[in-house]
């Protein structure tokens, strides 16, 4: 409400955060997982004088560092640029509450960019024993910035005992925050362990190396494997009600469970049969499959944590079309164009697609601004689609009872004037009109 | 009026710590950050005359990329923590410029990458100067347009529609154009630095000395001129906020190290380069300063309603002790680079 709306057709604003985000989520726990698993694989193969096996691992390590200092690092940044155009006010609130947990977290990252560097770039040049340590303070590092983003991310699906004045550690120590540690840094493992995984198998010779990696990694990933699947159950308990019925009453999101059940087997499998078989089953193709299932899942897991959270950005503290849970009848008193400056200067600016009639105009301002931030007209939750077979009353109704007709939705905020006007607005795509 | 009011969050403490953080962080970010910005181009130029110069900057490039991009988080960090109600409006109202930042930084890096691993380097460092010169065009107005909020009714009403925007705007006039002339003068300066403090490096050959030496003055004395010409037209204008003895020092340290620069390329030495580094990067930091008391200045004047202070100083403790913490582990990895750099590579540690 405080902000302009930023409007993007067939996918939504908010859309394009999952679209950055999920890339980063699977870099980035690469960069976790396979910092710790690389930094255990260096400092056994100096502990065993292996210098063949020193030799794959310093090229991994420079893939490694390429990906998660280039693309980790910049999409990471992607996603703070997305969420603050995206979701303007639910990014005001998370940095105003968790500036210094994000301050804290840039620290850890230079420790991590210092650290990786210098293991890369001195592997020679230094001693095996400062060699291993710079190995775990870059496995550490990397951790602790996984840790320190879940607990800001785990607060927007559950806010806990927080509300304004209540301290930085309420928010940051929130409900879900263990067991989205534990998924997370289990999800790290996994990922590590398939992306080495699948590094090992691009390279040749040293097979009595390579064998020995493979199963080290193996394990590496069925202890992640565990972590997840009991971080996800912790998560599915801590989840609020009206989280865990969105996840179970959408067959979308049935689906998407499935899935996420799914490749977890797939990589399940695929571990067990590392650990036991060694290199028999590592070539390219077979490790890069399941590493696509791990992201399948992963992209699965992200998706679900999203719609879980309807009708909020922020639970209890932040609807999805960006008002504040406290403010909303305060809005619907004063209407939402007289509680939204850029929502009337939008208006007097121009630049509508229904120019036959005011009302039509300010429905399709108001759909822009209480609509738009989850409902595309054709495209992501499509709203012609939805409305094409309904009537201007069931239109009405609806809107009326908006989140008892559907608890995912927030409630309406608007005036009877600005009701009426999204009816017929809305009502041009109802029984058979197509959008124009 | 378009300005949001404060939100009842508010700040965790006073308003002046969070200043003080983002002016550090972006004196760190603008290190890093001028040195890639003049340091790609100039490497790609002098990859045929000047080789050895030329593979030493591509050298440093991704370390630049590396530090200046997790540098740069800070005084982004800050901003939108002390001015979200006029941050955010300007990112938006510029949505799509300013998330193509994120790509073109990302290809810009990969291609320094590409450029120091000597896979065709002069192409890779010349594509990624001409991303950088766009990422720095939309940095420079988007903030612009963030402290002024005058300008947001023309950008809304050249987009506006469905009562919402596009996000297809570019703000662009002069402050624009000189604050990046501004920062490209320092960033020659940077690389002069740069190629003096590199040339003076244990076990560099004469041969890149040579190469570096005249053009250590050639590249300060170039920054000075236009960080200097676009500095006086900048503060020359009507509405510009800049106190005058900001302006004065920022003006005074860039001269400083141009004349360092040149005492350099008379007598070359350690001390000299030493010297022009430090008075570099204090140039740096005094133009860094001036830009944020400028910027802090006309964000004031636009939106003076001050924020809430919640007085909670448990997240403040929490990134000193990280910070403290990080310190110790950064300066025990310092101490083990430093001595791996004493080390002859052919020879590995005992």
């Amino acid at each position: 409400m405080d902000f302009p709306v930023w409007l993007v057709d067939h996918v939504t604003a908010p859309m394009l955060i999952p679209a950055v985000a999920i890339p980063h989520v699977i870099v980035a726990m690469f960069a976790v997982g396979g910092g710790i698993l690389l930094a255990d694989l260096v400092a056994r193969a100096r502990r065993d004088g292996r210098e063949e096996a020193l030799r794959l691992l310093r090229r991994q390590t420079r893939a490694f560092m390429l990906l998660s200092l280039v693309f980790g690092a910049v999409t990471g940044v992607g996603i703070w640029w997305t969420i603050g155009v995206a979701s303007p006010e639910t990014t005001r609130d998370l940095i105003r509450i968790f500036v210094f947990g994000w301050a804290a977290e840039w620290v850890v990252f230079v420790v991590e960019i210092v650290s990786l560097m210098a293991f890369y770039h001195l592997w020679d040049r230094v001693t095996p024993r400062e060699h291993a340590i710079l190995g775990w303070i870059y496995a550490g590092a990397a951790w602790l910035s996984l840790v320190l983003i879940t607990g800001i991310t785990a607060f927007m699906l559950t806010s806990g005992a927080w509300a304004p004045g209540a301290g930085f550690f309420t928010a940051f120590f929130n409900p879900s925050f263990v067991p989205q540690t534990l998924l997370r840094t289990g999800a790290a493992l996994v990922l590590g362990a398939l992306g080495l995984g699948l590094m090992l198998s691009l390279q040749r010779g040293a097979e009595g190396d390579r064998e020995r990696m493979i199963r080290r990694l193996s394990l590496g990933g069925l202890a992640g494997m565990a972590l997840l699947w009991v971080g996800a159950a912790a998560y599915f308990w801590t989840l609020p009600d009206p989280a865990r019925l969105n996840l179970i009453r959408a067959p979308i999101l049935n689906a998407m469970m499935a899935a996420a059940l799914a490749s977890g087997f797939v990589v399940l499998a695929a571990l067990a049969g590392g650990f036991l078989t060694g290199l028999r089953w590592l070539n390219p193709p077979l490790a890069l499959l399941v590493l696509l299932a791990a992201a399948v899942g992963v992209t699965a897991g992200e998706f679900l944590r999203e719609a879980a959270r309807k009708p909020y950005r922020i639970e209890r503290q932040v609807f999805s079309p960006g008002f504040r849970v406290a403010g909303a009848d305060a809005i619907r008193a004063r209407g939402l164009a007289a509680a939204s400056p850029w929502l009337r200067a939008g208006m007097a600016a121009g630049g509508s697609s229904a120019e036959d009639g005011a009302r039509l105009r300010l429905g399709e301002a108001v759909f822009s601004h209480h609509c738009a931030a989850c409902h595309a007209h054709v495209g992501y939750n499509g709203i012609v689609p939805i409305v094409r077979t309904w009537t201007p009353e069931l239109i009405g109704e609806t809107i009326r009872n908006l989140s008892r007709a559907n608890p995912a939705m927030p409630p309406w905020v608007g005036n009877e004037e600005e009701r009426d006007a999204l009816v017929a607005y809305l009502s041009r795509f109802a029984q058979g009109r197509v959008a124009e | 009026m378009l300005i949001p009011p404060q939100d009842p969050i508010g700040l965790p403490v006073a308003p002046a710590i969070l200043v003080a953080l983002k002016v550090f962080g972006f004196f760190l970010h603008a290190l890093c950050m001028t040195l890639w910005l003049a340091g790609m181009p100039i490497a790609a130029a002098l990859q045929r005359s000047r080789p050895r110069v030329a593979a030493r900057l591509f050298r440093a490039m991704p370390f630049a990329f590396a530090f200046g991009i997790n540098a740069g988080i800070v005084p982004l960090l800050f901003l939108q923590a002390l001015r979200p109600e006029l941050f955010f409006p300007a990112t938006i109202l510029q949505a799509w410029p300013w998330l193509l930042v994120i790509p073109l930084v990302l290809a810009a890096y990969t291609a320094a990458y590409l450029a120091a691993f000597g896979v065709r380097p002069a192409a890779a460092a010349g594509t990624a100067s001409v991303l950088l010169v766009g990422v720095g065009i939309v940095f420079s107005s988007t903030l612009t347009l963030a402290a002024s909020p005058g300008q947001w009714p023309v950008a809304l009403a050249a987009q506006a529609d469905a009562g919402a925007v596009r996000g297809l705007f570019l703000h662009l006039d002069a402050q624009v154009l000189l604050r990046f002339g501004m920062a490209a003068g320092l960033a020659l300066g940077t690389v002069a630095a740069f190629l003096a403090l590199d040339a003076q490096g244990r076990d560099r050959e004469e041969a890149l000395r040579a190469e570096a030496r005249p053009l250590v003055p050639a590249f300060a004395l170039a920054g000075l001129a236009l960080f200097g010409g676009c500095g006086l037209a900048y503060a020359a204008r009507p509405t510009a906020a800049l106190p005058a003895a900001w302006g004065v020092l920022a003006g005074a340290g860039a001269l400083l190290a141009a004349l360092a620069a040149m005492a350099y390329a008379w007598k070359p030495s350690r001390g000299a380069a030493l010297a022009l580094g430090a008075l570099q990067a204090a140039s740096i930091a005094l133009s860094a300063v001036a830009r944020q008391v400028e910027q802090g200045l006309a964000m004031a004047e636009a939106a003076p309603a001050a924020p809430i202070v919640r007085n909670e100083w448990e997240s403040l403790a929490l990134f000193l002790a990280v910070f403290a913490a990080g310190s110790v582990v950064l300066a025990w990895m310092g101490r083990v680079i430093a001595r791996a750099w004493r080390t002859d590579p052919a020879k590995p540690p005992a």
